[in-house]
């Protein structure tokens, strides 16, 4: 049958494969909450750098075990290529991210150099007023 | 009832099929608890015509409005409360679950050999779902309207807004549901159960543009849903999430929310696409040119359509630069739309033509469509954006791709699956003379809009008297074109359910067709649509292999000439 | 409806206790069929909390010093026993779907029974330990009020909000997963026709839960241990 040609015994994972990703995810969380309490930021002297290295590494065990609990939890490993398309295809979620990150990240180069006929210099960058909510840097009719 | 239907006597002579799907019981109940995906498409049938009727009185309401340039008929806040319930209506109620929840429920099952969809109980569910957010938005309607349009933009919609913008937007996410329903069933099938032979290089278009449309249901739809529930929220809970207040971004409601309603525009003019495929194919009996490209392109179309939606936004507080991405990509959707177009006319090219009335609505879509894509090329490129968004210009176009579009292949595929889904002729005149006054009223409503908003009107107001004599001009012309519409979509209310009853029998294959859904199942089909399971052995509109007497049609057709006949055999030049 | 539940079968190629909907050629097709549609779900759920993920995302990057400020009111301890809880339920829920499809069926309910008591735990420890504390300090949106001398009340108020929305609907979805997981012990017990020696059900049940248990498992890391 084209539809469903696939090989059609249903696998029964072992329950060995169980308990060892209960113990990996366990060992997975202590070292996630440890890593937590190390601040990379005092270590290599520089905190915006290290704030970025905490964040890698949380994110990073989060994926590990997400990924554990698909492959084997959820037995995505031994399944059809089908049902490995379907699961990945959760990912697609990064587009909308990116995306939106892509306007967000770029904002603050606004307005570009030139968009002003007097003065060429640029307002405050967002990182610079992101405590305040944000006051108008420019007004439409000002002193044109 | 028993476990096997009796099998129904559909290729003897009389074509009289003694049992099928709607006389198989007659109880209210049978009806409403039914798992049958055909009662099922004729329960949203019936359904989303109450609510494009509801929709199209708002419209009315609108266009009477505008006749004035004072506004004598409607107050400000009853035209937005207006407006808002037609836009809401027609997406939601209506052009999402139009084409997918009727038509592809009724063939998606019977086009690929399947007895059934994957998940009978998810699809009545999904029907209820959307009864239950249609009444919720109806009682937000009867207890006061909702006036903040149906894009529900923050902060309006969640701090300022005194609609029942609440009970609205729960109806809303509830219905969001129903479409993610479909969705899944519709993947589920198209995947899992298709008959032996029926290949994927075999699949119709119609079914291609199903499945690309529910890749776009169940990746979109979700989101929406979140981002209108975060909206009640805000609202109920005082959860801040789009709150400037909290120093929260309501241009992130803006991301959210075309993330998925830009999308959606595919997943109202997508299926309509497979209508026209279909339809082009059986009228001019002819392979449809180049069917690849065709199926490929829905899909991009779908993958596309996810990564444009900034252009809505241009004249947001979006990042320029990032608007400048947005625009490069919306301009490539413009190449599988084209594709579809180029092909479609060239599927016609010595084609054996009928001029039957869905062929009137095919031509005519490939003309409205056209100008509706086009136009929206002026909203990909960010300049004229800027200049056209929030015009009459932005209403013209995407009344052109919607309605020219969307509603035009509804109705086309309607009139052409009619005998399937109910064994009896439409009356072909007065089709005709509706595909006639659709096609001219439309252009006469929405050509004018094109104008009036290149003259500066903009959408959702209702004064404009300070702009001189010649917006009302063309006001006016736009609401008597309007009248012309509203009586061509009336028409088809009339003689479609005339016909139920004195309509001719119209035998399984009046047209002449090659689908599965001609050739191997009876009109109407009977509850689980094939008898034994039918094995697929010729491609995708074969018309070649029926000129050479290689494929056989259903033999009843022939009983049937007065209204395609036989294609004529091929003639040797 | 009856004619939903039909089944043929005359249709089962030699899995004659396994039932078959009409809709299906054999058992096989139902059970990959049913398992691409859970999983066609699961991608929906994925796109639900993704667009709460990005939101998420997006005020922690613009407003990251206040947001660790208010994450300190969260308790660790709490947040990590709820991580725990979770784990294990995941564990137990696939031994029981191990058992389900052995044809187990003690086993396969007690399994079930451990995940229930597993998710009352994560709910009550969520509900009683974390979110009843935050509302008598005055944390929950409904009643914020910020009496720290740092950080910007508006900003963790933003940021409270996005907890509560969060894990509230992935509370939400742990109750309705010990509703479902309820109903399926229920026609296990009763040994309905819909789950009798088919083990396809208790896995898209299972699947279902992992899902929720992946959730957590961004949740926590992102509003228990935040970063300075």
């Amino acid at each position: 049958m084209a539809a469903h040609t696939e090989d059609h015994g249903h696998h029964i994972t072992p329950m060995s494969v169980y308990v060892k990703t209960l113990f990996a995810l366990a060992f997975l969380m202590a070292l996630t909450i440890a890593a937590s309490y190390v601040d990379f930021g005092k270590i290599i002297g520089n905190s915006a750098l290290g704030s970025v290295i905490n964040n890698v590494i949380a994110m990073t065990i989060a994926c590990l075990k997400a990924v554990l609990v698909i492959q084997f939890f959820m037995g995505v490993k031994y399944s059809s290529k089908l049902t490995k398309m379907w699961a990945w295809a959760g990912f697609v979620w990064f587009l909308l991210m990116g995306m939106t990150f892509g306007d967000y990240f770029t904002r603050h180069w606004e307005p570009a150099p030139g968009w002003y006929a007097e003065d060429t210099e640029l307002p405050p960058r967002e990182s610079e007023i992101r405590l305040r909510p944000t006051p108008k840097v420019h007004s439409e009719e000002g002193g044109h | 009832m028993s476990s096997i239907p009796v099998a129904p006597q559909i290729n003897t002579d009389p074509p009289q099929p003694t049992r099928n799907y709607l006389n198989t019981e007659h109880t209210i109940k049978s009806w409403l608890l039914t798992g049958d995906h055909k009662r099922i498409a004729v329960l949203y049938l019936i359904s989303i015509s109450i609510f494009f009727f509801l929709g199209s009185l708002a419209a009315g309401f609108i266009r009477l409005e505008l006749t004035s340039p004072r506004g004598v008929l409607l107050e400000s806040e009853t035209y937005n409360k207006m407006f808002s319930a037609h836009g809401i209506i027609m997406i939601f109620f209506f052009l999402i679950p139009a084409i997918p929840a009727v038509l592809g429920n009724f063939l998606i099952p019977i086009m690929i050999g399947a007895r059934d969809l994957a998940f009978p109980r998810l699809n009545l569910l999904s029907w209820y779902l959307y009864l239950i957010g249609g009444v919720l938005f109806l009682i937000a309607l009867m207890m006061g309207g909702v006036d903040a349009g149906w894009t529900f933009y923050t902060p309006l919609s969640s701090i300022y807004s005194t609609g029942q913008i609440t009970i609205a937007l729960v109806g809303l996410f509830i219905t969001g549901f129903s479409s993610i329903a479909t969705g899944i069933n519709f993947i589920a099938t198209i995947h899992k159960m298709r008959a032996p032979g029926m290949t994927w290089d075999r699949l119709p278009l119609f079914v291609w543009a199903h499945y690309a449309t529910s890749i776009v249901i169940i990746l979109g739809t979700p989101v929406v849903a979140i981002t209108l529930l975060l909206v009640v929220f805000e609202r109920v809970f005082k959860i801040g999430v789009f709150s400037p207040e909290l120093g929260g971004d309501p241009v992130l409601f803006q991301h959210m929310f075309w993330f998925y309603s830009h999308p959606a525009v595919y997943i109202m003019i997508l299926p309509g696409m497979g209508v026209i495929s279909e339809l082009f194919a059986a009228f001019s009996q002819k392979r449809v040119f180049g069917y690849h490209f065709v199926a490929f392109s829905s899909l991009a179309i779908a993958a596309l359509g996810f990564i444009v939606w900034g252009h809505h936004m241009f004249v947001s507080s979006q990042s320029m630069y990032q608007g400048i991405v947005f625009s490069f990509l919306s301009f490539l959707v413009a190449i599988p739309s084209a594709v579809k177009v180029f092909n479609w006319a060239a599927t016609l090219y010595k084609g054996h033509i009928k001029l039957k009335a869905p062929m009137f609505f095919a031509l005519s879509f490939i003309g409205l469509f056209l100008i509706g894509g086009l136009t929206g090329l002026y909203f990909a490129a960010v300049a004229t954006d800027v200049h056209l968004t929030g015009t009459y210009f932005v209403v013209a176009h995407f009344h052109y791709v919607m309605v020219g579009g969307a509603i035009t292949a509804f109705l086309g595929g309607i009139h052409y699956w009619w005998p399937k889904m109910f064994g009896k002729m439409y009356p072909e005149s007065w089709a005709k003379l509706s595909a006639l006054l659709v096609f001219v009223g439309f252009n006469v409503t929405f050509l004018p809009q094109f104008v009036l908003g290149f003259l500066g009107m903009p959408r959702r107001y209702h004064y404009y008297y300070f702009q001189g004599g010649d917006m009302q001009f063309y006001n006016i012309l736009s609401t008597a074109g309007s009248t012309v519409l509203a009586i061509g979509f009336l028409l088809p209310a009339f003689y479609l359910t005339w016909s139920l009853k004195y309509g001719k029998d119209a035998g399984p294959n009046p047209w002449g067709a090659v689908g599965l859904e001609w050739q191997k199942v009876g009109s109407p089909p009977t509850t689980y649509n094939f008898e034994e399971m039918p094995v697929v052995t010729w491609e995708a509109y074969d018309y070649q292999a029926v000129r050479e007497g290689t494929l056989e049609l259903n033999s009843t057709a022939h009983h049937h000439e007065s209204y395609i006949g036989q294609p004529e055999k091929e003639e040797k030049v | 409806m009856a004619m939903v539940q039909d089944t043929h079968g005359g249709h089962g190629h030699g899995h004659g206790d396994e039932p078959l909907h009409h809709q299906f050629e054999d058992i096989h097709q139902q059970n990959e069929t049913y398992v691409i549609g859970m999983w066609t779900f699961l991608v929906t759920e994925v796109m639900f909390f993704g667009a709460l993920f990005l939101a998420y995302s997006l005020y922690r990057w613009k407003y990251q010093p206040d947001f660790y400020i208010a994450h300190k009111e969260l308790s660790v301890f709490f947040g990590g026993l709820n991580t725990v809880v979770l784990l294990i339920s995941s564990f137990f829920m696939a031994k029981a779907v191990y058992h389900a499809q052995r044809k187990e069926k003690r086993k396969q309910l007690n399994m079930l029974w451990l995940v229930q008591a597993c998710a009352v735990a994560f709910l009550f420890i969520k509900v009683v330990f974390e979110w009843m504390p935050k509302w008598q300090h005055h944390l929950t949106p409904l009643n914020f009020i910020w009496d720290k001398p740092e950080g910007n009340a508006e900003h963790a108020q933003l940021f409270f909000s996005l907890y509560f929305g969060m894990t509230g609907l992935h509370g939400i979805h742990i109750l309705a997963g010990i509703i479902v997981i309820g109903a399926l012990q229920y026609l296990v017990w009763k040994d309905a026709p819909s789950v009798k020696g088919d083990y396809i059900p208790t896995e898209m049940i299972g699947l279902y839960w992992h899902f929720v248990d992946i959730v957590w498992i961004f949740l926590f890391p992102l509003y228990y241990l935040l970063p300075r």
